[in-house]
């Protein structure tokens, strides 16, 4: 699953499975943002929104109970 | 343990008088919380520390950030690196005596600052975990988030909220997290959970990678004062490190964490020269490797790995 962790500067730092990497901020559509899940398509990135949601609602519901 | 050298002909900061210290504590006391709301952890730690000394090590950790306080029994780390750092992180704790940490605090969920917490809560006793609370639509979605969470459900951990006015006691420091002070911020840079170390009349501020916005409201909010050791808000980015921050906080000495040849460009050149219009005692562990201040009553004396 590629996931954007980050931008540094004109670079998106992409969480992809155990390890990142960098693409051009450029190759993104312009309403990436940080927590977003993306799908390859050829040499363009698109922004698959369901999986991300699906994703954050798993995550804060593992976060909920952990607070003190 | 890191080689270390002597300064490079960087004297020691004047020492403030404790009077002035016990004035600031209490001109910044918000009592927002108080250290009961933490576990107790008096005497859990062990570090090879003198009494009377607080050591700060900014770890070299390449493209990243983690720093460990070190106080007589007590030991707090803010930030871990990324994931491949971890097992670095832990053999670096280990050798400097850290059975337990106090406090394991994540400034903001950027891989590069708690990529290896996972390792770290999974391998390292740690009796509390201090991040900021995230807005639900900015909580991240990335598996080494997700881990992180795991592994402090494994072991029973609770997350305290990083909020500002949190005192955590370390030994014979005080360390009081001065951020995020709002929750309306784009970037989760700009949530990042800032802090002030007080020793004596020592003064150090961790920043994580808060940019601009957060560094005004962190300034409006009025918690910021004159610092002796500065860690450079995001790895010493151009983004961070603005003047009205920097013109409140006039920094002694500034450590800059950062990889060596890192493709982001940090440090950046003009975020360096707004810095050294108060200091040119600049640390950069890319440059200096693993760099450790000593806190006494006489001062600061900074020592690094290279």
């Amino acid at each position: 699953m590629l996931i954007i962790d980050r931008f540094e500067g004109k670079f998106a730092v992409i969480e992809d499975g155990d390890s990142h990497f960098e693409i051009e901020r450029s190759l993104l559509p312009d309403n990436a943002c940080e927590g977003d899940i993306l799908v390859k398509n050829n040499e363009h990135y698109e922004i698959d929104e369901n999986a991300a949601e699906e994703r954050r609602k798993k995550i804060i519901d593992l976060q909920k109970d952990l607070w003190s | 343990m890191p080689k270390r050298k002597k300064a490079k002909g960087k004297g020691n900061i004047t020492f403030f008088a404790v009077l002035l210290a016990a004035a600031a504590l209490v001109s910044h006391f918000t009592g927002v919380f108080t250290l009961s709301d933490l576990k107790e952890v008096i005497g859990v730690s062990t570090s090879n520390i003198a009494e009377g000394e607080v050591q700060v090590h900014y770890i070299d950790v390449g493209q990243g950030d983690s720093e460990l306080i070190l106080s007589n029994g007590h030991a707090v780390l803010i930030d871990t690196g990324e994931k491949e750092e971890g097992e670095k992180v832990f053999s670096y704790l280990k050798q400097e005596g850290v059975k337990t940490l106090d406090c394991l605090i994540l400034t903001h969920p950027h891989s590069d600052h708690m990529g290896a917490a996972s390792y770290i809560v999974d391998n390292v006793d740690i009796k509390n975990v201090i991040i900021p609370k995230l807005p639900d639509d900015k909580v991240p979605t990335t598996k080494v988030y997700e881990n992180f969470l795991k592994s402090v459900k494994k072991k029973n951990l609770k997350l305290t909220a990083a909020e500002p006015g949190l005192k955590i006691d370390i030994g014979e420091a005080e360390l009081e997290i001065i951020s995020p002070v709002s929750d309306d911020y784009k970037n989760l840079n700009d949530f990042s959970a800032a802090a002030i170390l007080r020793h004596g009349g020592n003064k150090f501020i961790f920043t994580g990678d808060n940019e601009k916005n957060a560094e005004k409201d962190i300034l409006e909010a009025g918690y910021l004062e004159r610092i002796d050791v500065l860690k450079v808000g995001h790895h010493g980015s151009k983004s961070s490190s603005c003047k009205e921050f920097l013109e409140a906080v006039k920094p002694e000495y500034a450590v800059i964490s950062c990889g060596e040849g890192n493709k982001y460009g940090h440090p950046d050149e003009e975020a360096v020269k707004r810095i050294k219009k108060y200091t040119d005692k600049i640390y950069r562990t890319d440059i200096d490797g693993t760099v450790i201040m000593i806190s006494t009553k006489d001062g600061i004396k900074p020592e690094t790995e290279n």
